[in-house]
């Protein structure tokens, strides 16, 4: 295979209370809408069983939905689909939850369900569970988006690993905030895999 | 008793985040794990502290919990014959 470009097959943004795939509006509430309704109402506008979806933390619940309406667009997902993600924060909601379980001393408790997704990469792997991908994955985190990087890693490592997609992106929460772009990578397409296509499409989300 | 198992399906829906389901919908017999409800070994655990937080029941012997947790109607039988 040689080093040809790479194009964006569908995109994802989730930020504000709407999700936007590929530039349309999939789901828009009021901006004070608790984030978990939020994700919730998404979830169920799937109109998908898959009842594992409400165990997952924000983190998670928001890719799981990114990658669902992606899948939809241009999927189903070649299974060494490279996944490359990045966010600032890590999984740290639920790291929180678990160490306030731990360090309560009226009422300490571990829970195991809090605990398994004190990882960011946990998402990574709720993902691949759900489109059967067996795949290289990365988790960055970074102090902001950024694209510089994650372009040339992305396209290195489709070359190295002579592979023909990746999802990649920026999937920052926080308890009420989701700031999320995640893209479908791959070697057919019309929408040029570039910092600056990338830059367009995160600032362009209404 | 009856209480007992309709109270442990509240739990059992709240703890595990069933969203899906209703205690009206979980049978006392349904198998909690495999073909019934499909749990994972995540939310056995999840059962395990259940059992000790609000029963005070400490379940060490992995083999005695598949016994234990293998439907509704079971647990409430094993926390009625252990709970202190």
């Amino acid at each position: 295979m040689d080093a040809s470009p790479s194009y964006i097959q569908s995109y994802c943004t989730i930020r504000d209370r709407s999700i936007v795939l590929n530039g349309t509006i999939f789901l828009k509430m009021d901006i004070a809408t608790p984030l978990a309704d939020f994700l919730k109402s998404a979830y169920r506008q799937l109109d998908i069983d898959y009842p594992k979806f409400h165990k997952m933390d924000s983190l998670c619940k928001a890719i799981f939905i990114a990658t669902e309406l992606m899948a939809r667009h241009s999927g189903p997902y070649a299974s060494d689909t490279a996944l490359i993600f990045s966010n600032r924060s890590s999984s740290y909601l639920s790291d929180n939850k678990h160490a306030t379980g731990i360090f309560d001393t009226e009422n300490q408790t571990a829970s195991p369900a809090t605990f398994v997704y004190t990882l960011p990469n946990i998402a990574l792997g709720e993902i691949s569970i759900r489109h059967q991908l067996h795949s290289e994955n990365v988790f960055f985190i970074f102090d902001r988006y950024l694209p510089e990087f994650l372009v040339p890693y992305t396209e290195a490592a489709l070359d190295d690993k002579q592979i023909e997609h990746a999802i990649g992106g920026w999937t920052e929460i926080s308890e009420h905030t989701c700031d999320l772009l995640l893209y479908h990578i791959g070697k057919l397409g019309s929408i040029p895999h570039t910092v600056a296509k990338l830059k367009r499409i995160y600032n362009e989300h209404e | 008793m009856s209480e007992l198992t309709q109270e442990l399906k509240a739990k059992i829906i709240t703890q595990l985040n069933l969203e899906d389901l209703t205690v009206d919908d979980l049978d006392d017999h349904t198998p909690l794990f495999g073909d019934g409800l499909g749990l994972d070994s995540i939310d056995a655990l999840e059962l395990i502290v259940m059992l000790d937080k609000s029963y005070g029941i400490k379940l060490s012997d992995p083999k005695e919990g598949r016994k234990v947790f293998e439907t509704v109607q079971t647990m409430a039988d094993f926390i009625e014959a252990n709970r202190k």
